[in-house]
């Protein structure tokens, strides 16, 4: 109890009964009295040597009001209401050939128009009035969302995997380059859109010219302004996708050309041209970063060349007929999960028409959460 | 459901073996290797048992017995190689489905008390 007294009088009394003051007002003040900072002038002229910039206490500073503009009321609002309505639809989407909904317009009252314009008579019913229908159901109505407005990508929709057929499709793209090259409209050609030489001639076309490597450098021998003809001309592009060649018939084509060809050294346009028809032909993108180290037309072929996927095991053992005499055995392609397990015993159908008969869900939960308390017991959530 | 009349007319106690595996996982490899080259030997020579092949996708390789006492006997042959999992199947083959304990009586007897269970309702009763 002594101890305690005491401390109670060591705490000045004036400190206790003075009431806290608020956050606020203590950021307003300084901590530092004026009289403090006098003494301290001494010490900033030393530091500063001369005179001192800033004030001599930093945590006195205020904000600064805003600045005053001299422009009447309703400037200022309409120059705020019109920010807050700018139209915030993006560029491209404004400047597509969409047919975007109408934006929310304001007509004035029945009052203030009639104050304008006494010829007004207010409409009775909604006879004439043009139907729009919900914004919901803007994008079903017809001439909003066609054919013409779905997404088509520059590389082919089909995924070529064969390397067989790659080759194939990259000697032409090969050929090709080298014909405009030929021609001289190589550099004018290189970032344009090729056209798509859906027919079959002109892939024969392509193919039938020879390909001769020396060094690195290669001479077309064919009929090159044919080529870059097919090539360039077709301005107004009909829709088509290259012609589909079969793994035998590419396999027969590589076989009747002259391996040389794929040594033609590649500068870094012929990369890009490469890799671009290459990509609009078979659908396959060499990524950037792998593209940069191929050298030759042989690495375009192993980069954009992918290995088969693997047989799975019982494709292999069905291939083999390995258990084909054998009665005992059975090979399940699939995992055999608990429903299989009681269709092989017969008893699935029974299960499923009593189930149907309740209104069970027959496979999954129907409506009702997953089981929550395992995940708990799990530590997912 | 277990048919008890086999047991007098099958070669062995052992009447079905699952085989589980996994086409991608490396702790298969022995086991899809197994499947492919000695399993087919196996099947022939042991007709009486049937083999059910199937995988078991993202999962370690099993073997599992099924047995005419109605029990099983599964074992994991995970990263072992195939003439370690002929062992494992040979294992399961001869095995009798019974839970394994140890034998330390010359006679083993199924019924241990000649007597039979007590009953409450038999005999004359006791007076209390």
């Amino acid at each position: 109890m002594r101890r305690l007294q005491s401390l109670q009088l060591a705490v000045p009394s004036q400190c206790a009964a003075a009431p806290r003051p608020s956050f606020a007002a203590a950021r307003a003040i300084s901590t530092t009295s004026p009289a403090r900072s006098k003494n301290t002038d001494w010490i900033r002229g030393k530091l500063w040597k001369g005179e001192a910039p800033g004030p001599a206490d930093p945590y006195t500073q205020r904000m600064e009001p805003e600045a005053q503009t001299n422009l009447p009321e309703e400037a200022l609002e309409s120059s705020s209401s019109s920010r807050s309505r700018r139209d915030k639809t993006p560029a491209a989407v404004r400047e597509s050939r969409l047919a975007l909904p109408g934006r929310r317009t304001e007509v004035a009252a029945e009052k203030e128009l009639q104050a304008s314009d006494p010829t007004y008579v207010p409409a009775a019913d909604a006879e004439g009035l043009e139907e729009i229908g919900p914004l919901s159901t803007w994008w079903e109505q017809p001439g909003h969302w066609g054919e013409e407005s779905e997404f088509k990508g520059f590389g082919s929709a089909v995924k070529v995997v064969e390397k067989e057929v790659l080759e194939v499709y990259l000697r032409r793209a090969v050929v090709e380059a080298l014909a405009l090259q030929q021609k001289g409209v190589f550099a004018e050609w290189a970032t344009k859109k090729w056209s798509e030489g859906g027919a079959r001639g002109e892939m024969d076309q392509a193919l039938a010219a020879q390909v001769e490597v020396q060094d690195g450098k290669a001479t077309l021998k064919g009929d090159a302004s044919a080529i870059a003809e097919a090539l360039t001309s077709e301005a107004e592009e009909v829709e088509s996708t290259p012609p589909v060649i079969t793994v035998e018939e590419a396999r027969e084509m590589t076989k009747s050309w002259d391996s040389s060809w794929k040594n033609v050294a590649l500068d870094n346009p012929l990369r890009f041209a490469l890799r671009k028809r290459l990509y609009q032909l078979t659908g396959v993108l060499i990524p950037d970063a792998k593209l940069a180290a191929a050298n030759t037309a042989k690495h375009i072929l192993t980069l954009a060349a992918r290995d088969p996927k693997p047989l799975k095991l019982a494709q292999v053992l069905e291939k083999r007929n390995a258990f084909g005499d054998l009665a005992n055995v059975k090979v399940h392609e699939r995992r055999v999960g608990p429903i299989d397990k009681e269709v092989a015993v017969g008893r699935w159908k029974v299960i499923e028409e009593e189930l149907k008969k309740r209104d069970l869900p027959v496979t999954g939960y129907g409506d009702a959460p997953r089981n929550k308390e395992r995940d708990w017991l799990t530590g997912k959530i | 459901m277990t048919v008890k009349a086999l047991r007098a007319i099958a070669d062995g106690k052992c009447k079905k073996l699952d085989l589980h595996y996994c086409d991608w996982a490396g702790s298969s490899k022995g086991m899809n290797g197994f499947i492919k080259s000695l399993l087919p030997k196996f099947a022939a020579a042991n007709p009486q048992i049937e083999f059910a092949v199937s995988p078991r996708p993202g999962k370690h390789p099993v073997i599992v017995g099924h047995y005419i006492n109605g029990r099983t006997k599964p074992i994991c042959v995970r990263n072992l190689s195939p003439y370690e999992i002929l062992q494992k199947v040979e294992l399961l083959r001869d095995a009798s489905g019974e839970k394994l304990r140890r034998t330390n009586k010359a006679v083993l007897s199924t019924k241990p008390s000649v007597r039979g269970i007590w009953s409450p309702y038999h005999g004359k009763g006791m007076a209390v």
